[in-house]
């Protein structure tokens, strides 16, 4: 609004309250306060472009939509909200009460206030008849708003209802959620089992290492089988110690078949034991260079939910303190099985060094 | 005289179909609402079709052509859901939705090859965004095919490890309005193909190149782009400090650094990097180098820095207080698992940022109440404050916390904290994630006041925190009805009535309940459909 007309409203009402007439389709005149009438921006626009509205004779034609019931609710709600100084409860407050009508005034208060080109009344009213709409089935907004009854078998999709009601399919949607999630821990396992191949290739770089320094290429090759098999056997727990020496003494007398028998046995039952250990721990943490590997290696886990997963993981083992010292034996084990190769040549003092010093001495005996 | 009720008009009538699309709009938060609308009577039925623009269906058969047929002007399709997407299904919608198709998300879909993509690209040509990320048995036949695409602005092909220079050169010379790039662990990708990217498409304002094989050469190319301001190197190791001291580009318009797990880069690249990037905002350093006053001096020259993520680094003592003499007043620090944190510097770092607004202090053993005192005495503005596992904080230190009024986010779990703690806790009134996993010292007294006072509450955390029973659930079930995801595992003490009394909650979308004691046939009865209840046995 130019400065120059602000000025001479601001003047003229100084002076004198006036009013702006108004006309319904219906014919009827009434006169309204001028600051009431013009927060319509369509009635604004009216006055200041053609000049009505500033007599009985001179009275702006209204939009058909906009009967003289609905003209006192919109007039109410511009005199409340044309006022500086209301606070923003107070107009919360008012606008509550305000649009508590039957739902066809409401309809009928839309229109009109969208034909005035009132916005913030069409956006109160349009929020309130989605509000009456929300929590509805299609049959009760047909009646609740006279809505014919006219789409085809074909046109409705599954009634809403069963999904809600019947609790069959609500029973389906249980299993469905605990059948996701199973695949999803589904996919956590697979994440341990790559885990472990690092650790094997390790261990088969070390055998090389040790039989390129040792022995024959024919000796050298059943010796690779049996250590690997040794090293297996070495992730026991120790309550499994004595069932190892039972083993060695088996070793003295061997027949061809049953020594075969005996090792794949034992390499079941290390492959069992130490699959179990994993699922027990899954909060293992290593080094930066076999975290680069598993990212390489795991195709199938989405990014996104990996680093949750890892955080997870990290926020799980962080919880379970008691398990550290557990975790601490594993890791300082880890650290025992690269030097194995070293102590073969040397008298260990710990009993897992004579154990595997014992084995290693008896398989040569025996090849 | 009041006429009589006309029951045979339909009330709609009245409403023009502006009116009906912004209804429409506002009930875009129930998607069982606009069915129901859609279903009520053919008119509506086909409006909601007309109106419709995004799409997300749960299973592929509902792309059959009668969905098709139905919704005529799909912009926005998430496919997320599908994970059977394949050629033929990709051709179809293309076919269907040529016109009107601006963006895609593939990013679940395992089925489709380079034939569907070529499709969709030439079929399309309206489309902007497109997600194929998590498809590492891709090709460059499948970046070729994206790239007759040429409006694209956003692409991310995060872990398509088969994409190599010669795909991402394809996209560079062919969709030179992109803005938004995405290459995240696409690891067979170079300094050419990253270089051509830079020199092609001039537009460019976020580039993410995380764990890629880059070093500084194609740097050089990258720090002339005009507009960019998202630059995200995590883990890029090819990239060293003397490579970076060589670089003589700068990007002013650089907002957000991120240079987490570069191991490699100190201070002296860091300088190299952001020399001339006066806008700068953000820069994330996790788990990348050592806080120290050589660092806290690059730091200097950002007046508008207003987020610094140093967690999982090794903080010296003064490097550590240098960040309290920084120009800028930060916002938003992360100092999680940051060694070296203690009652010496963490005062000083507090009280010369005034206008924090987050804070993260997650492992941070070795503070204690002393520290609390200070943040809450300076920090007044505080909204989101994470002090897991401070284990060394006494009760007393939680009394503090009550001060900030404007809190709307904190996590205490595992620490010491008590029923009087939460009383003071319960002072801020406008918090809405509150976790609470871990606090053995907690009971029902304590839950019973957030549950009087907080009551616009959508996140509660109680994991193992194994003294609260029925009665504190109850009694924050009731207190806060806008609870959207509540956290009860392991907690012998909660049985059905816990579960009863969350069935008011209407905004329920997430129950975790591992090892509580509830019965499935009375938590089928209670609990609404959308609830998730994960793993919940007798």
């Amino acid at each position: 609004m130019p400065f120059s007309i602000f000025f001479f409203f601001f003047f003229f009402f100084f002076k004198m309250k006036s009013y702006i007439w108004l006309q319904t389709v219906d014919g009827s005149i009434q006169q309204v306060e001028e600051e009431v009438a013009m927060f319509c921006p369509m009635i604004c626009q009216e006055v200041l472009q053609t000049g009505m509205g500033s007599s009985k004779n001179y009275a702006i034609s209204l939009p058909q939509r906009v009967n003289p019931a609905i003209l006192g609710l919109i007039l109410d709600y511009c005199r409340f909200h044309q006022v500086p100084g209301h606070s923003n409860k107070e107009r919360k407050t008012f606008d509550e009460k305000f649009i508590r009508m039957d739902t066809k005034k409401l309809c009928e208060l839309t229109s009109a206030a969208d034909s005035l080109q009132l916005k913030p009344l069409v956006d109160l009213t349009s929020r309130a008849l989605a509000r009456i709409i929300e929590g509805k089935t299609p049959e009760e907004i047909r009646e609740t708003f006279h809505l014919p009854d006219d789409l085809t078998e074909e046109e409705k999709l599954e009634p809403l209802r069963n999904i809600t009601d019947d609790p069959r399919i609500r029973l389906l949607n249980r299993l469905y959620a605990r059948k996701r999630k199973e695949l999803k821990e589904r996919k956590k396992l697979k994440d341990v089992e790559v885990e472990e191949e690092p650790k094997d290739e390790r261990s088969v770089e070390d055998l090389l290492s040790f039989i390129n320094g040792a022995d024959g290429d024919m000796k050298g090759t059943r010796t690779n089988k049996n250590k690997k098999k040794n090293r297996r056997r070495k992730d026991h727990a120790k309550d499994l110690s004595s069932k190892n020496e039972n083993e060695n003494d088996k070793d003295l007398n061997p027949l061809p078949s049953a020594y075969h028998n005996v090792y794949f046995d034992n390499a079941l039952e290390a492959s069992a034991s130490k699959h179990s250990r994993m699922q027990n721990l899954p909060a293992i943490s290593f080094s930066p260079k076999f975290e680069f590997i598993d990212g390489d290696v795991d195709d199938d886990l989405d990014p996104a939910m990996k680093e949750e997963l890892d955080r997870e993981v990290e926020d799980f083992a962080r919880r379970l303190n008691s398990d550290w010292p557990e975790r601490m034996q594993i890791l300082s084990l880890g650290q025992d099985r690269r030097l194995v190769p070293i102590s073969i040549n040397s008298n260990g003092s710990t009993h897992l060094y004579t154990a595997l010093a014992g084995n290693s001495i008896s398989k040569v005996s025996g090849s | 005289m009041e006429q009589p009720p006309d029951t045979t008009t339909n009330l709609f009538d009245h409403l023009s179909k502006e009116l009906l699309y912004t209804i429409l709009d506002h009930l875009n938060d129930d998607p069982f609402a606009r069915k129901s609308l859609s279903q009520s009577c053919k008119s509506f039925h086909a409006l909601e079709a007309t109106h419709r623009t995004s799409l997300k269906p749960r299973r592929l058969e509902f792309l059959l052509p009668k969905t098709l047929h139905r919704y005529r002007s799909i912009s926005h399709l998430d496919l997320t859901l599908c994970p059977c997407v394949d050629d033929a299904t990709l051709k179809s919608l293309s076919l269907a939705w040529h016109s009107s198709l601006r963006s895609i998300d593939l990013s679940k879909s395992r089925l489709f090859s380079h034939v569907g993509l070529s499709a969709l690209a030439v079929n399309c040509t309206c489309l902007v965004e497109i997600d194929l990320s998590n498809r590492p048995d891709l090709t460059d036949l499948a970046a070729k095919a994206i790239a007759e695409a040429v409006n694209l602005e956003r692409l991310c092909l995060g872990r398509c490890k088969g994409i190599t220079d010669l795909g991402i050169g394809c996209v560079a010379v062919r969709c030179s309005r992109l803005r938004h790039v995405g290459l995240r662990w696409c690891i067979r990708v170079t300094d050419f193909g990253v270089g051509l990217i830079a020199i092609k498409c001039k537009e460019i304002r976020s580039l993410d190149l995380s764990y890629l094989p880059i070093t500084e050469k194609c740097l050089h190319h990258i720090l002339q782009l005009e507009h960019l301001e998202d630059l995200v190197l995590e883990h890029c190791l090819g990239i060293e400090d003397h490579g970076l001291a060589t670089l003589q580009a700068s990007c002013k318009s650089m907002k957000m650094l991120n240079l987490s797990k570069c191991q490699n880069i100190g201070h002296i690249g860091i300088a190299s990097l952001t020399s001339g990037a006066h806008n700068l905002e953000k820069l994330i350093l996790s788990s990348s180098l050592s806080v120290t006053t050589d660092l806290a001096k690059c730091l200097q020259s950002f007046p508008r820095l207003r987020s610094v993520k140093l967690d999982s680094c090794l903080g010296t003592k003064s490097g550590l207080k240098a960040i309290g003499n920084l120009g800028a007043s930060l916002k938003e620090l992360n100092l999680s698992k940051c060694v070296g944190v203690t009652d010496e510097n963490l005062p000083f770092l507090v009280q010369t940022h005034k206008d924090l607004e987050k804070l993260d202090i997650t492992c941070c053993h070795t503070i204690t109440h002393a520290s609390i005192s200070s943040l809450t005495n300076s920090c007044l503005r505080i909204t989101s404050l994470r002090m897991e596992s401070c284990s060394l904080v006494s009760r007393e230190g939680f009394l503090f916390i009550g001060r900030c009024q404007l809190l709307e986010e904190l996590d205490v779990t595992d620490t010491e904290i008590d029923d009087q703690g939460l009383q003071s806790i319960s002072r801020c009134t406008k918090l809405s994630c509150l976790k609470l996993g871990i606090c053995l010292m907690i009971t029902d007294d304590g839950l019973k006041h957030i549950a009087s006072s907080c009551s616009k509450l959508k996140h509660l955390d109680l994991y193992r925190s194994s003294r609260i029973t029925d009665e504190g659930i109850v009694a924050a079930a009731l207190g806060c009805p806008s609870l959207e995801v509540v956290n009860i595992a392991y907690n012998n003490n909660i049985t059905d009535t816990s579960l009863e009394s969350f069935s008011k909650c209407q905004k329920l979308e997430l129950l975790k309940s591992e090892g509580a004691l509830v019965f499935h046939q009375r938590v089928s009865q209670i609990l609404l459909p959308s609830v998730s209840i994960s793993r919940c046995w007798t």
